[in-house]
């Protein structure tokens, strides 16, 4: 249950049934250091989510709790805000930030203790497209998410997509076109991973304002992300199945 | 020639198509006007051999579409209904497209047929004349899951790409009742995948558009 | 109010509208371009050259009001000249393609690198636009209106310092934000009276705080000030452009002073005039992607009328013109307030 104030007003702004009750479970325990991290996050209070999440650690809590009941948690509200208008851009970047600066501290736990991230996924923007503030979101959710990500920023050609692949032994791969004229470089990448003989060995998600599930669906994607939440759900899809480990 | 754009539409009509960049000659813009009886070929440009070009064009697209040259005027083309009321102009996007950017052969040898493109099928068009006028029918070897789920998409491509009219789910026939195996060969390949053709129609129309995504000065 | 018994030049007639005078019919402009591949072969005029040279610029900017009809014209076809002089990384592209500028490798990090580069006004890209008003004003001989253009300091800090980055800073630290609009705002006002001095009588003014990636609080927050401090800078008409859907900052952009406020077709004319009150006249909305590039004449004409009933100061499309735009759809636009006029008036 909610019980931090500052977070039972941020909570007020979700208001889908469904989303209420989902986000709500994250919330279950009811814990208040996560739920001040939840709050800082979705606040960008980035110096503050670093100390509380040190804290946190510090007071033996499972990096993986902090991270689920924390960060998630908190990176959940700023998803639907963000969606719904209620938030821009600029509110979104600082709390990425504040997630970024939380998982400072739990990613060396993360490895260390042999918790395997959620998954590795390889993200950029395609070939001939210089766009990334969608792409970067989704990196910070995905991240938020539990994964691995490498980001091979804008303008990335199919090869690099593919020696990323290989280099990091990623199992998912995420493009990202923001324009019309280069959306179809997103069939022109998958194509180059049926020559390579790689294709079985990854799960593409694609995603950016002209793209749609159809498109999606005739470049040969295994999904298409309508925006960063969805992003991090279809990868975790694919992470509980075979090939998403 | 310095003919004005207002005396360009007086004289040509409507501009069915564009293509900005002639990849064959110096990147020059080349337009499709339609004014009916005709279509011409047409460029602002000023350049020597801009004429000639403009003929090689018209050609091309007679060659690709079935139309008939008019004598008079090494620019322009018509078809044999007389493109009465736009007859015959839904598909020339196209046919201008494959006359300026491509440089091959469009072979009738085997009659019109084609690849799939979502399975091993080859598709055939068949023409005959019956009571419903003058036919063509989509079909194929049947070499796939569901072979008439393919016919029926390919059918609904011509019909959407060509203008034509529909007589069933796999037949069709031109709006003006002629036989034109050019035009339905060079829409063929388009309709297999009528999504991915509105994709690529797509990409092409938004190239040169100033939106708030172009610019950079949009989250997605 | 419409008058038709005036007898007006193009220039008076757009000068007149931006001062909410009576003119004999709404004047067709466009604040951000008038430029179509077609029309580059007409004069031989090709991009990317014409963005960069004074003479092929002046003569496709003529075009607009030789060969289309249009009210006013303008040279600046794009949004980069500036960024390009103050030394931004820039894609120039072909003849069917704007110039961007690589935003994701900026110039600047911080208020103390903005620096205004000696020989500023003296750069190609710059002097691609100042010569060409020269031009442009002996040919025209006041007859025409023109419009020349000065990026505002919210699309200059994306452009040299990166939107991200610069994002981040808006909400990190709005005081030094607002410092940095403060000193790029004189990179506008020098730009923009550059171009005064070479001719231009209006000055349009595009600063793309949009709804895509800011609320409309920013817009008060960050630039309503210095929008209104502009207008005491440069001394002509100003036309305000901001892309998008910007309803929920129109209240606000009506107290700045400004000639016009140039709008998008996502917002209704209805809704914007109701928006603006009486407080800023409005220039727009044809839609571009779909009623200018692939719709019929008689598509453009109707989104004229709605504009034109709705009480819409100057017609003129949404935005930038597509580059491959048909230019018997543009051809439409006088017709169509001539047409209006006419069965408003004299019927």
């Amino acid at each position: 249950m909610i019980k931090h104030e500052g977070l039972k007003e941020e909570f007020n702004y979700v208001t889908k049934p469904d989303e209420q009750e989902h986000i709500e479970g994250l919330f279950a325990s009811g814990d208040m250091l996560m739920q001040k991290i939840a709050y800082n996050l979705i606040t960008g209070q980035n110096d503050q989510v670093g100390i509380l999440v040190k804290k946190a650690l510090d007071e033996d809590y499972a990096a993986n709790i902090v991270l689920d009941d924390g960060l998630i948690a908190g990176m959940a509200i700023v998803g639907v805000k963000f969606r719904d208008n209620i938030i821009f851009v600029p509110e979104v970047l600082i709390s990425a930030r504040a997630m970024k600066a939380g998982m400072e501290h739990i990613e060396p736990i993360l490895s260390a203790s042999g918790i395997e991230p959620v998954g590795t996924v390889i993200m950029g923007t395609v070939k001939g497209d210089l766009h990334d503030i969608g792409k970067n979101l989704c990196i910070m959710m995905l991240r938020g998410g539990g994964f691995s990500v490498h980001d091979l920023g804008v303008d990335t050609k199919p090869d690099d997509f593919i020696d990323a692949v290989m280099e990091h032994g990623a199992a998912i791969v995420g493009m990202s076109a923001l324009l019309t004229t280069t959306m179809p470089n997103m069939g022109t990448t998958i194509e180059a991973f049926e020559d390579a003989g790689m294709r079985e060995e990854v799960k593409i998600m694609v995603g950016g304002a002209p793209v749609t599930q159809e498109f999606a669906d005739e470049m040969g994607a295994d999904a298409y992300g309508a925006n960063a939440i969805d992003c991090v759900q279809k990868a975790k899809d694919f992470s509980t199945t075979k090939n998403g480990t | 020639m310095n003919i004005r754009p207002i005396e360009v539409i007086e004289k040509y009509g409507r501009c069915i198509e564009l293509i900005s960049m002639d990849p064959f000659f110096n990147e020059i813009t080349i337009g499709l006007f339609f004014k009916e009886p005709n279509i011409t070929v047409f460029s602002y440009s000023k350049l020597d051999g801009v004429s000639g070009r403009l003929n090689q064009i018209r050609d091309r697209i007679v060659d690709v579409s079935g139309a008939l040259p008019n004598e008079a005027n090494p620019h322009q083309a018509t078809f044999k209904c007389g493109m009465e009321g736009g007859c015959c102009s839904a598909p020339l996007r196209f046919a201008l497209k494959e006359a300026v950017t491509k440089d091959r052969e469009l072979d009738l040898s085997q009659g019109i047929i084609c690849k799939d493109l979502r399975s091993n099928m080859m598709i055939k068009v068949n023409y005959e004349e019956n009571s419903n006028g003058k036919i063509y029918t989509v079909s194929g070897d049947d070499n796939a899951e569901k072979p008439i789920i393919r016919y029926r998409a390919i059918t609904n491509g011509l019909i959407k790409y060509g203008g034509f009219e529909r007589i069933d789910n796999f037949s069709f026939r031109l709006s003006c009742n002629e036989r034109n195996d050019k035009i339905v060969n060079l829409l063929l390949p388009l309709a297999r995948n009528i999504s991915a053709t509105e994709e690529s129609l797509a990409s092409e129309d938004a190239a040169g558009q100033m939106t708030t995504q172009s610019l950079g000065f949009s989250a997605n | 109010m419409i008058d038709i018994n005036l007898k007006l030049t193009k220039k008076q007639r757009v000068l007149n509208a931006l001062a909410g005078e009576d003119v004999d019919k709404p004047p067709v402009s466009n604040p951000t371009n008038v430029a179509t591949v077609e029309l580059m072969d007409y004069v031989d005029a090709p991009f990317p050259d014409a963005c960069r040279n004074p003479e092929l610029n002046a003569k496709l900017a003529l075009t607009g009001h030789t060969e289309l009809g249009f009210d006013s014209i303008a040279p600046y076809f794009s949004i980069i000249q500036e960024s390009s002089a103050l030394g931004c990384e820039m894609q120039w592209e072909q003849k069917d393609n704007w110039p961007t500028v690589r935003m994701g490798n900026p110039i600047w990090k911080s208020i103390s690198d903005i620096k205004i580069p000696s020989g500023f006004l003296e750069h190609q890209d710059n002097v691609a636009i100042t010569r060409s008003i020269n031009i442009l004003k002996e040919e025209v001989k006041g007859e025409v209106a023109i419009l020349g253009k000065t990026m505002g300091p919210w699309t200059l800090a994306y452009h040299v310092f990166g939107v991200e980055p610069f994002l981040l800073l808006s909400i990190d630290d709005p005081e030094e934000t607002k410092k940095i609009l403060r000193k790029l705002k004189e990179i506008t006002i020098l730009f923009g009276q550059a171009q005064i001095d070479s001719g231009a009588d209006v000055l349009v003014i595009p600063d793309h705080a949009t709804g895509d990636l800011v609320s409309g609080k920013y817009y008060d927050d960050f630039l309503l000030e210095i929008h209104q401090e502009l207008v005491e800078d440069l001394k002509v008409p100003l036309i305000l452009h901001i892309c998008g859907r910007t309803v929920d900052r129109m209240p606000s952009i009506a107290k700045t002073g400004m000639a016009a406020f140039h709008f998008d077709s996502k917002n209704l004319p209805s809704e914007a005039m109701e928006a603006v009150g009486e407080g800023i006249r409005l220039v727009g909305n044809i839609n571009n992607p779909e009623t200018l590039y692939s719709k019929t004449p008689e598509d453009v004409r109707q989104e004229v009328y709605r504009a034109l009933d709705s009480g819409v100061q100057l017609i003129a499309p949404e935005c930038a013109i597509p580059l491959k735009t048909k230019i018997e759809n543009l051809l439409a636009i006088p017709d169509a307030v001539n047409q209006w006029v006419s069965n408003k008036f004299q019927s």
